[in-house]
């Protein structure tokens, strides 16, 4: 049970912080998963996103659901989904009973302002981070290369690089 | 995944109107979590209150997550075969680039001015350097930005 608990704790912190979308959230599950809880290893955690990214659908709860699942079972599952997404879900009900104007005030835009750049540094750092059991060769540095140069100037969907750098590893014998 | 979401609940079932989308999108945009999952429980609410939630959530999250579970159930028993190690080797690259690159994208809105630049600095050395939880880092940036009215 207290397995369970300290993933709805864990991911609830995630949720309540997880700003820009589903993938910056996951510098912050990765900090928890990995750094904070040891629940999982950096190389593993990093193939479950890897996997995840192949497969269509939110990023962010599909971890959830695996690592709740991996670490505590069904129970787990649900708890750490739940921790995900019942702040955002809360607020914006109420938000939108009570038709809150939140979008155009000069608060919640300087907030928001004022936290992209954490979120960049963010996931700059993660990616700084899975990089030491990710590119341990040459050809590793150059797969992790061609793909980042490939996404930033094409529209090639992200899924296919997850298969064409599982194609690349099983030709190159890594 | 929102666009998607706008043809089949405004055009195509015209369950919400367009402005209603739009201000479930601006309203999510101002909070933290995903931003699919928001928008499916916006939507779910405004036609059916909570049930409406609960049931949208379950059909926007549970596909992709059993199919991921399913996948890694089967990944973790051919972990060990040679050709399966490879593909993890060539695929873990991947992960990297998508990381740096969801970085690259978000950079031209978020860094702005010598303020967010500095924002975005001290960020990444607080993370390098402490071991201060990046929840906080997060919480410290939104705060930044009210008091410095950016």
């Amino acid at each position: 049970m207290s397995a369970v608990l300290a993933l709805f704790w864990s991911f609830l912190k995630i949720g309540c912080v997880g700003y820009g979308g589903g993938p910056s959230m996951v510098p912050l599950i990765k900090e928890e998963v990995v750094n904070i809880q040891q629940w999982m290893t950096v190389t593993d955690f990093v193939d479950v996103l890897a996997i995840g990214n192949a497969l269509p659908g939110p990023i962010a709860t599909k971890l959830s659901v695996f690592i709740g699942y991996d670490v505590a079972g069904p129970l787990g599952s649900i708890a750490a989904l739940a921790g995900t997404v019942l702040p955002s879900v809360i607020v914006l009900v109420l938000l939108l009973r009570f038709v809150a104007k939140v979008s155009g005030n000069p608060k919640v835009t300087s907030m928001l302002k004022g936290l992209r750049p954490v979120v960049v540094a963010l996931l700059t750092y993660a990616a700084y981070d899975m990089s030491f059991g990710s590119l341990t060769g040459i050809l590793t540095w150059i797969i992790g290369g061609v793909t980042l140069l490939l996404m930033i100037f094409t529209k090639i969907h992200p899924a296919l690089f997850v298969v064409a750098g599982a194609i690349a590893g099983a030709l190159l014998q890594l | 995944m929102v666009p998607l979401l706008k043809a089949e609940v405004v055009e195509r079932r015209k369950w919400i109107d367009i402005d209603d989308f739009m201000d479930a999108l601006a309203i999510g945009n101002a909070l933290p979590g995903p931003i699919i999952t928001k928008m499916a429980s916006a939507i779910g609410y405004r036609k059916a209150g909570w049930p409406g939630v609960i049931v949208s959530l379950i059909g926007i999250i549970m596909p992709s997550a059993i199919a991921l579970l399913i996948l890694m159930g089967f990944v973790s028993l051919v972990k060990d075969n040679p050709l399966v190690t490879s593909m993890l080797r060539g695929l873990r690259p991947v992960v990297v680039a998508m990381l740096a690159y969801a970085s690259w994208d978000m950079a031209p809105n978020a860094l702005k001015n010598p303020t967010t630049w500095g924002i975005c600095i001290v960020s990444m050395a607080l993370m390098l350097f402490t071991p201060i939880h990046p929840a906080l880092i997060i919480v410290a940036g939104a705060a930044a930005g009210i008091l410095l009215k950016l």
